[in-house]
């Protein structure tokens, strides 16, 4: 029963991580916060992945055991998925800041407001 | 209106918690746990599954060659999906470059490099350049190995295409800088393209049965196609069919890109050309 908090943390973690979404002013921090909901997916997906005693998928060099027992594979192949477009969304998250940046010389959401005119 | 969003995220929290309830404990999902219970022949097995997952579990290493059943669902059963992902790391890396390129102008382009008397560069202290030039062949060789062995041990061409491009991420921050970033871009592009190119090659290959069908694997001996022993086994490199095709390829296209993005924002970053806040587009 004492398994129930590892959904308790996932939750945790969204909640955390949708907060600091709304809350954050800082450009950067966003990309974290995002960063840390991805983190609670992925484990979410391997929490509901897992099988006690139970080995990694692969078949090379197992335990010979009669009764083998492996952990749900699917969901790993969609975490390795996710990991490779959160990686791809968190570089082109951190180069729009750097543009920002490099544009307005500031990185506060709330002073973005506006755009001065173009020469 | 502080007061609003608040409570918003208050009913959100209620809804997610709620939700626990209606899932499964962790560690007891549905289907059979024992991967070979009443397994015998060497067809595919499917009477005694109740889930996709066991499906996966009974019969990917049979019809795929592949010990690795994640390997197996990533770039055989899911390889479609496989493809878009790919599809999408290089569409980020090509707006990413051209992003990129809009601040790296004029003498940023052609970075004089700085070098002391042994050719290293300057700023950083001996220890930090010798330490890279001796780690760098062993990250490359870990990163080469966890492409190679993506169909037999951990890893896979996404995780050793990552681990080689740690590698340039040492080079970057060790101050080793491109001299010519056109050029390095051009080499890296060109590599980059030649992955994606080459998995759709190989999916069209056995477009006589279906798109990314896996030709080569249990062919009895032939190239990439050993049948393996169902169960455990040493692991034999010469099986899996497409896997390690698809696999090095995703490995180069990961290792490129994933350098591109670093080599161009490290450039990006350390530009000359625009100050903070001085530089209008």
């Amino acid at each position: 029963m004492l398994s129930i908090f590892l959904y308790v943390t996932v939750v945790s973690l969204l909640i955390l991580s949708i907060t600091s979404v709304i809350y954050k002013r800082n450009l950067i921090k966003l990309v974290i916060a995002l960063n840390i909901a991805e983190s609670s997916v992925n484990l979410f997906f391997i929490t509901l992945a897992y099988r006690p005693d139970s080995t990694a998928p692969i078949f090379t060099l197992a335990p010979a055991l009669q009764e083998l027992r492996m952990v749900l594979p699917s969901p790993q192949a969609l975490i390795l998925t996710n990991i490779v477009i959160g990686f791809a969304t968190t570089a082109l998250m951190l180069v729009l800041a750097v543009i920002t940046y490099k544009n307005n010389g500031t990185l506060d959401i709330r002073k973005l407001k506006g755009v001065e005119d173009h020469d | 209106m502080k007061l609003v969003s608040l409570l918003a995220m208050f009913i959100i929290a209620g809804f997610m918690f709620t939700g626990i309830g209606k899932l499964h404990l962790p560690g007891d999902p549905a289907g059979n746990s024992n991967v070979f219970s009443q397994r015998s022949s060497e067809k595919t097995d499917t009477a005694n599954i109740s889930t996709m997952d066991d499906y996966y579990l009974r019969n990917g290493q049979m019809e795929t060659g592949s010990n690795n059943i994640v390997t197996s669902v990533v770039f055989d059963y899911r390889g479609f999906d496989t493809l878009g992902e790919a599809a999408v790391l290089f569409l980020v890396v090509t707006s990413i470059s051209m992003l990129l390129f809009s601040i790296i102008k004029g003498k940023d382009l052609e970075e004089t490099v700085l070098t002391d008397s042994d050719g290293f560069p300057a700023g950083m202290t001996r220890i930090v350049s010798i330490g890279t030039v001796l780690m760098l062949p062993i990250i490359m060789a870990f990163g080469a190995y966890l492409v190679i062995h993506g169909h037999l041990s951990p890893g896979g061409g996404f995780q050793g295409g990552a681990v080689m491009a740690t590698g340039t991420a040492l080079l970057v921050i060790s101050s080793f800088v491109v001299r010519n970033l056109q050029k390095t871009y051009k080499l890296f592009s060109f590599f980059e393209s030649l992955g994606l190119t080459v998995f759709i090659v190989t999916g069209f290959a056995g477009m006589g049965i279906s798109f990314l069908h896996n030709f080569l694997a249990n062919n009895d001996g032939s190239f990439l196609g050993k049948v393996i022993p169902l169960g455990t086994n040493p692991g034999f490199l010469n099986s899996g069919g497409i896997l390690p095709i698809l696999s090095t390829a995703v490995g180069i296209e990961v290792f490129c890109g994933i350098s591109i993005i670093l080599v161009l924002l490290s450039r990006a970053l350390n530009a000359r050309g625009s100050q903070k806040g001085g530089h209008k587009c």
